[in-house]
């Protein structure tokens, strides 16, 4: 099974989710991923006021609107091109499509710290099915820190 | 810390404060029912599904067992019904 990364971010977080990366099945051909790693952290000067970052790693169901497209980076570059799509950098206060109670790690960290979740078993990946639209999506919120985010998500199809 | 833990994470500061240390680590692991992360802590109890074996959360504790990569098969061999559906009738 080929591994595949995308350096999600976003430029502005708000008081409420703004969506960071997502990635999902579109088109036709579908395929089962598995998300096992991923990371967070500011990438911009932390706020005056020191305050927490709230991130939240969910299911998504619907296709994503708002966000810019990307490829994602095989980790080995022998690999074939990810099925899974993967947008990044949402600019709207965009939660929508997220399923409602199924984040499945939702995690606070101080603004100049960063964050990590690694899976160390198979059986312990975050897994989305290989039907259309269905994915997985990383969003965040903070209450006064309004600057950059990176979320880099890391999986396995 | 747990013995084999599923997963793990870590919180890591620029410098070491009163209130933190420069790298705070955890272990948990995904709940197989409801796919949740849970981080072990003196205060968690880890339960078994004694259906599935599975490690599980709270919430799913003495609940019926479903786990869920049961249940995203069982959503794909649907999805996958529905177009054979479309396509031959």
């Amino acid at each position: 099974m080929p591994y595949y990364s995308v350096p999600g971010f976003n430029t502005s977080l708000s008081t409420t989710f703004v969506t960071c990366t997502v990635i999902f099945n579109s088109g036709t051909a579908v395929r089962r991923g598995r998300l096992y790693e991923a990371f967070f952290g500011a990438s911009s000067a932390p706020n005056a006021t020191d305050c927490n970052i709230q991130i939240d790693v969910g299911r998504t169901n619907t296709t994503f609107g708002g966000g810019i497209n990307v490829v994602p980076n095989q980790i080995d570059p022998a690999d074939v091109p990810a099925v899974n799509s993967a947008n990044v950098a949402f600019t709207s206060t965009n939660s929508a499509g997220f399923t409602t109670n199924t984040g499945y790690l939702s995690e606070s960290f101080n603004q100049r710290s960063i964050y990590s979740w690694k899976a160390l078993q198979e059986s312990m990946y975050f897994t989305w099915a290989a039907v259309a639209n269905s994915g997985i999506g990383a969003r965040a919120l903070s209450p006064t820190y309004n600057s950059g985010l990176i979320a880099t998500l890391s999986w396995l199809e | 810390m747990m013995f084999r833990p599923g997963s793990y994470q870590t919180w890591e500061y620029p410098d070491e404060g009163p209130r933190h240390k420069r790298l705070v680590e955890m272990d948990g692991y995904t709940c197989q029912h409801c796919m949740h992360n849970v981080k072990v802590t003196k205060q968690v109890d880890v339960h078994w599904c004694k259906t599935c074996m599975g490690v599980i959360c709270d919430r799913c504790w003495n609940k019926p067992c479903s786990p869920f990569m049961k249940r995203i098969e069982e959503l794909e061999k649907a999805v996958e019904k529905q177009r054979l559906i479309r396509e031959w009738v």
